[in-house]
């Protein structure tokens, strides 16, 4: 019985209020019963989306074409010669396919790096009390008015004294630290958003602090992190200035920096940079589609609403 | 299977809110000690010191023999019923109950026999499955009962826990405490404002008011003897009428007003402080149902009043009435010095009245009263007389 009662709520909230927006837009004159203002940001949306989509759509089509076709006056969607040499070549030559793993490290490294080091201290500024701790995590959001370009001499010369040039570990604390503060300021809105009791009460049950942050703060927290993840995963995925000026061996370039390869002095491998740019997006696109059901709920709920 | 005894424990929080001071309490193994008052009066921080949730800023807690004052609240071995529940949300219930026998390393097939046999005990064997979102009120409750039972606490501690559920429901599920409670027979502590609860539910009730404990006793006790204004105006519902009387110089009248009430010889000496009292000022305390409607045979005292107001609750008729005499009532939520200190009261005297006998508003009433049932308090202390 209070199976049923309780299944049918919802289900009965949200049939009212589709009812009620029938009935709000029932009285709008217009097309369908719609109303004006929903069909303006409807075209709106649409201008955007394919302002957004097109030059995607245009790298993917080139991207299938051979050169001569990519040079054409009358450029096309559609590409008339469809061929995947271009992604052959790409992945083939100048070592690219080596390119896409150092970067694919670098992406991973510095989001396990992130998500844990910015959940233990947004932890820390969410539950703890401890001296100076509002002006240690406001310095922390002044990181963020920093210019990252103005970071990158006093970054190289302290990778360089660490020796850590020409690392991707070290490639990877250099977009932790550039990542720390904004995933911080997130993820202790999430956490500090947790009702305090459930924590007391895991401890009571038993749980130590890196258990409590394991299995109950993190699970909770699931579209802070994904959007931590997301944001940070893209930013160390297509890094270019601060790689390019701690890396200059050939082995340990990341995608970036390879793809800047297909540009020569004097001329440019179209064809192949589209598909190797292809190659660069499509991570980032994934990585998105797969999380977003959590990314959407933590921008919408975390401490950037 | 502990007994608590807290010793001289207060509570002083960072920005110098002195939330507990110098609380001296014994629960014994196996007792329901509930502890109530008004909001702000820090029975919560006790109940949080004891899980070891809050630093005990002076003073000692016990378990047994054993200071656990520093004891990290994981080791204590205390369960907890939080008054939202604190359900883990991302657990179903078998899980929410389960969790504490996990983290004690309890075998899966031990942890799930005891889970199926709490949530059955309270009735949850349907539910298992299901998340905390997808219960009610009631059952989640229960799943915060059962998760603290099942594991076999040594202390149990509950945090007004049947606050946020409907009328009907928290007397049933009052019931279902007292029930736990008697089966797992533990030293519990209960936290509520509910003075009802509080009464129904404990051996034993602390009244807490300004963190300082007021009175410490069997809630019968509590209500006939109530050691100070602000325990007599706290316990019961309606609560006790209190007027400004003086006591006559032979010691064999209060003066009400301008109604002189007889005191018999065995009141006087029941009462021999009363003597220190002569011709000043007092608090005289009389419960609802001390003030029955006399009839005309009545050769005893009697109080009389203007009706204001009837309620008529079918069992008995609640009587507001007016005396010339001064009301005052005992601060519910006052100073955080704890002083059992008093104020006027706009409200009128109730009295519970027969519901044969017919009254009705704007009639002078006389009330047969049991002097031997009136509660004499000092007006700057608030303290009762009695020696």
């Amino acid at each position: 019985m209070s199976r049923l009662q309780l299944g049918a709520e919802p289900t009965t909230a949200r049939a009212s209020k589709r009812a009620r927006r029938r009935e709000e837009n029932s009285h709008e004159p217009g097309l369908f019963g719609v109303r004006t203002w929903t069909k303006t940001r409807l075209a709106l949306a649409c201008v955007f989306a394919v302002v957004a989509v097109f030059p995607l759509l245009y790298m993917v089509s080139l991207s299938f074409q051979p050169t001569d076709d990519i040079f054409t006056t009358h450029p096309t969607l559609i590409p008339s010669h469809p061929t995947t040499l271009n992604y052959v070549q790409a992945w083939t030559e100048n070592d690219f396919s080596r390119f896409f793993f150092n970067s694919m490290g670098v992406a991973l490294l510095t989001v396990v790096l992130t998500v844990v080091l910015a959940s233990l201290a947004a932890f820390a500024f969410a539950r703890y009390r401890f001296p100076c701790k509002e002006l240690i995590f406001y310095l922390f959001l002044a990181a963020l008015a920093v210019p990252s370009v103005d970071l990158i001499i006093p970054q190289y010369i302290l990778m360089a004294r660490l020796h850590l040039t020409n690392s991707l570990p070290g490639l990877s604390l250099i977009y932790t630290s550039e990542n720390l503060p904004f995933s911080i300021f997130l993820l202790r809105g999430f956490f500090e958003a947790i009702p305090k009791e459930l924590e007391e009460s895991f401890r009571l049950e038993g749980a130590r602090t890196l258990r409590v942050l394991t299995r109950l703060i993190a699970p909770l927290s699931a579209p802070a992190l994904a959007v931590v993840a997301v944001f940070t995963f893209n930013f160390a995925w297509e890094e270019f200035v601060v790689a390019s000026t701690l890396i200059d061996k050939s082995t340990r370039l990341t995608l970036p920096i390879g793809l800047n390869s297909f540009i020569g002095e004097h001329t440019t491998s179209w064809g192949p940079l589209f598909a190797g740019s292809m190659f660069a997006t499509v991570p980032s696109i994934l990585v998105y589609v797969v999380s977003q059901r959590w990314f959407r709920r933590g921008v919408s709920v975390g401490g950037i609403r | 299977m502990a007994s608590i005894s807290l010793e001289g424990v207060a509570k002083v929080y960072p920005n110098g809110f002195e939330a507990v001071k110098g609380l001296d309490l014994e629960i014994a193994d196996g007792e329901l000690m509930v502890v109530v008052g008004p909001s702000g009066c820090g029975k919560t921080t006790v109940l949080r010191m004891v899980a070891g949730l809050e630093h005990v800023s002076a003073g000692l807690v016990r378990f047994g023999e054993e200071v656990v004052n520093d004891l990290p609240s994981r080791e204590r071995d205390v369960a907890m019923v939080f008054q939202n529940y604190a359900l883990y949300p991302q657990m179903n219930v078998a899980d929410n109950i389960g969790f504490g026998l996990r983290m004690r390393k309890v075998s899966k097939q031990e942890a799930g026999r005891r889970v199926k046999q709490a949530a059955q005990a309270l009735g949850l064997a349907e539910v298992l499955d299901r998340r905390p979102g997808q219960l009610s009120g009631g059952q989640r409750q229960r799943v915060a009962m059962g998760r603290a039972i099942v594991r076999e606490p040594s202390i149990f501690l509950m945090d007004e826990p049947l606050s946020n559920l409907d009328a009907k429901l928290r007397v049933q599920m009052r019931a279902e405490v007292a029930r736990v409670q008697r089966r797992i027979g533990v030293a519990t502590i209960y936290v509520t404002h509910d003075q009802t609860e509080a009464m129904t539910l404990g051996h034993r009730v602390a009244v807490m008011r300004g963190g300082l404990l007021q009175q410490c006793d069997t809630p019968q006790i509590l209500y006939d003897r109530p050691a100070n204004l602000f325990v007599a105006g706290f316990i019961g519902s309606p609560a006790m009428n209190l007027f400004e009387g003086a006591i006559a110089t032979d010691v064999e009248t209060v003066v009400l007003g301008s109604q002189r009430i007889p005191l018999t010889a065995s009141v006087q000496a029941a009462r021999p402080g009363l003597k220190r009292y002569t011709d000043q000022p007092v608090v005289v305390g009389i419960r609802p149902e001390d003030l029955p409607a006399a009839n005309g045979s009545d050769s005893g005292a009697v109080l009389q009043g203007d009706v204001e107001l009837v309620e008529a609750l079918g069992s008995e008729q609640l009587v507001h009435f007016r005396t010339d005499a001064r009301m005052i009532r005992a601060e519910a939520l006052d100073s955080a010095d704890g002083a059992a200190g008093t104020e006027l009261s706009a409200d009128a005297n109730v009295a519970r009245v027969d519901p044969r006998h017919s009254v009705s508003s704007g009639e002078r009433i006389s009330f047969a009263l049991a002097t031997e049932r009136i509660e004499f308090f000092d007006p700057h202390t608030g303290l009762a007389i009695w020696n």
